[in-house]
């Protein structure tokens, strides 16, 4: 009984107090928080209204560039589940992550062994180099031929295009690994594979993760282009048929959303970075 | 070292003094590659000799690039030697041998490890089932003095704290030979001249004194610590005198103030002036 009336005493006493200072407070975290969102939603308002502008006063043809509130309204009635959007999406989406996962495991594996194994990278040197300057495009014949029309070739060619970076960044950054590191584990009796998984992954992340990233952009990019190549089903096609049956706002909103699924894996790649990368902050300069 | 050797059975094995570490004609080359290396092979240790006695806590002194650091990886199993041989507890060494254990100048700890973590490492290897490498762990960063710090990552903590804690990661896994490079090279002299204290201190209430190798470049450091001091001519490195300090233990600052520390310091920089002008 007491208590209770020493709480309820020292609520009353408190809470305007509090509240004001809370509320400074939290706006002030708020904005030290979200001022990146902030400036970034300035900086998108006004790309939209110079679209909208260019539209409306017809500095470009309204035939060829739909008006950003029609493109809206086509991608939000598009991707409802009804919507025709919305049935594209799935293949795209698990085409280029499947393709994605694939190069993600070959490139940090490849990686690790090739960038640890000096005689190896010497003897692969020439090999590499042929290969990761190579034009995907050309290589479509050959996918084709090996994988099929259907399913396999668009995952393979996804999987080439976003191994390299992948391949390239861990390779380098393995060597990048301080020597130190490897030694003092060896000390405590760590065997290779040991090394491999525990040091030599964990210390190289941070310098293979903007690989994975500009891989996962890499991705998308081909899938398109596979898709253009011939697909029934996909965003890639769904873009190139609305082009094609002159249905200009489908083609933009399948654009815009082919567009935000990217900054969507990206935004997920971030947070992945960050929670493997945690323990960098404050030695490095993030 | 023959001194040291005599009356003693080079075999015995029992604890006591036997041999711990022996290397016989040790030498060791490197070969130069690329612009501007100059000769082609540069000799870094030639007929280095050196045996450590079980429990016996040596320094390894010597002008700068005179090899100490090369026998501390030899010794380590980090690299090979060319010539000669070099036994530990009377087996040849072979790679890294999981009786001894290192503590480099640059601390060397995992940056995305915990404290904890990184003490653990070495038990996680051998296989340790978590809960009694946890309990080792927090054993040894309490006596090293970082129990408020398991949940740190190391780059949170000052230089001495990290050595702390490589000694800790060192320690765990109760190596019988600690090996020690430079390891207080890096920080300032006040937590250097603590941390020597530290060292002693975990070595001399050790239930069971482990044979120590540090290399050092600090006259002080050596005598301070050390049973007996070997110090080494420039390169090709090999051992140029043996020296024996015979201050009582448990040592502590005033072992400084003594007349023998002042007798041995005017020994050793004798010597190793010597070797200095030699190479200029």
């Amino acid at each position: 009984m007491a208590n209770e009336i020493q709480l309820q005493a020292g609520a009353i006493h408190e809470i305007p107090i509090r509240e004001a200072r809370v509320t400074s407070i939290t706006l002030w975290k708020w904005y030290a928080k979200y001022d990146r969102h902030l400036y970034g939603s300035f900086g998108l308002a006004f790309f939209v209204f110079l679209w909208w502008f260019a539209n409306s006063t017809g500095l470009l043809n309204p035939k060829f560039l739909s008006p950003p509130q029609t493109v809206l309204t086509t991608l939000i009635f598009g991707i409802l589940p009804d919507g025709d959007i919305w049935p594209e999406i799935g293949p795209s989406l698990r085409r280029g992550l499947e393709g994605f996962a694939i190069a993600t495991a070959l490139g940090i594996s490849g990686g690790i062994v090739v960038g640890s194994l000096t005689f190896l990278e010497k003897i692969l040197a020439p090999i590499l180099l042929f290969f990761r300057n190579l034009s995907i495009l050309a290589l479509f014949p050959v996918f084709l031929l090996f994988f099929g029309i259907g399913e396999g070739s668009k995952i393979a060619i996804v999987a080439w295009a976003s191994f390299w970076p992948i391949f390239i960044t861990t390779t380098s950054a393995v060597k990048g690994v301080e020597q130190i590191l490897i030694n003092a584990a060896r000390t405590l009796g760590a065997g290779r594979s040991y090394i491999f998984v525990h040091v030599v992954l964990p210390a190289a992340f941070p310098n293979i993760f903007p690989g994975i990233r500009l891989a996962a952009g890499y991705a998308f990019t081909a899938l398109v282009a596979a898709e253009y190549l011939g697909a029934t089903e996909g965003l890639g096609i769904y873009i190139r048929a609305s082009q094609e049956r002159f249905e200009i706002p489908s083609m933009y909103a399948g654009i815009v959303a082919l567009g935000l699924i990217g900054v969507a894996i990206n935004l997920v790649l971030i947070r992945v970075e960050e929670r493997f990368t945690r323990w960098q902050l404050g030695i490095t300069n993030r | 070292m023959t001194q040291l050797a005599a009356g003693l059975s080079p075999t015995r094995s029992a604890a006591g003094n036997a041999q711990k570490v022996d290397a016989r004609d040790l030498s060791k080359t490197f070969r130069n590659i690329g612009h501007g290396a100059g000769a082609d092979v540069t000799e870094v240790l030639k007929g280095f000799d050196l045996t450590i006695q079980d429990g016996e806590f040596v320094a390894l002194l010597g002008p700068s690039g005179c090899g100490k650091s090369t026998f501390l990886n030899i010794i380590a199993g980090l690299e090979d030697f060319n010539g000669g041989r070099l036994l530990l507890d009377g087996a040849a060494v072979r790679g890294v041998s999981k009786k001894v254990g290192v503590v480099f100048q640059s601390y060397a700890l995992f940056p995305w490890l915990s404290v904890q973590k990184n003490v653990e490492v070495g038990l996680k290897i051998r296989g340790v089932p978590a809960r009694e490498r946890h309990e080792i762990a927090s054993r040894v960063l309490q006596t090293v003095g970082l129990e408020g710090f398991t949940q740190h990552l190391p780059h949170r903590l000052s230089g001495g704290m990290r050595q702390r804690v490589a000694i800790a990661r060192a320690l765990a896994y109760d190596p019988e030979v600690l090996v020690l490079d430079e390891p207080f090279a890096a920080l300032d002299a006040q937590t250097r001249e603590f941390l020597q204290n530290e060292l002693l201190r975990i070595w001399e209430t050790g239930a069971q004194k482990k044979t120590i190798l540090f290399v050092t470049h600090s006259i002080d450091e050596a005598i301070f610590l050390a049973d007996r001091i070997a110090v080494m001519t420039r390169r090709p490195g090999r051992i140029k005198s043996l020296i024996d300090v015979n201050l009582p233990r448990p040592r502590d600052d005033s072992a400084r103030a003594t007349a023998e520390y002042g007798r041995i310091r005017g020994e050793v920089a004798a010597i190793l002036q010597e070797e200095v002008s030699l190479g200029q």
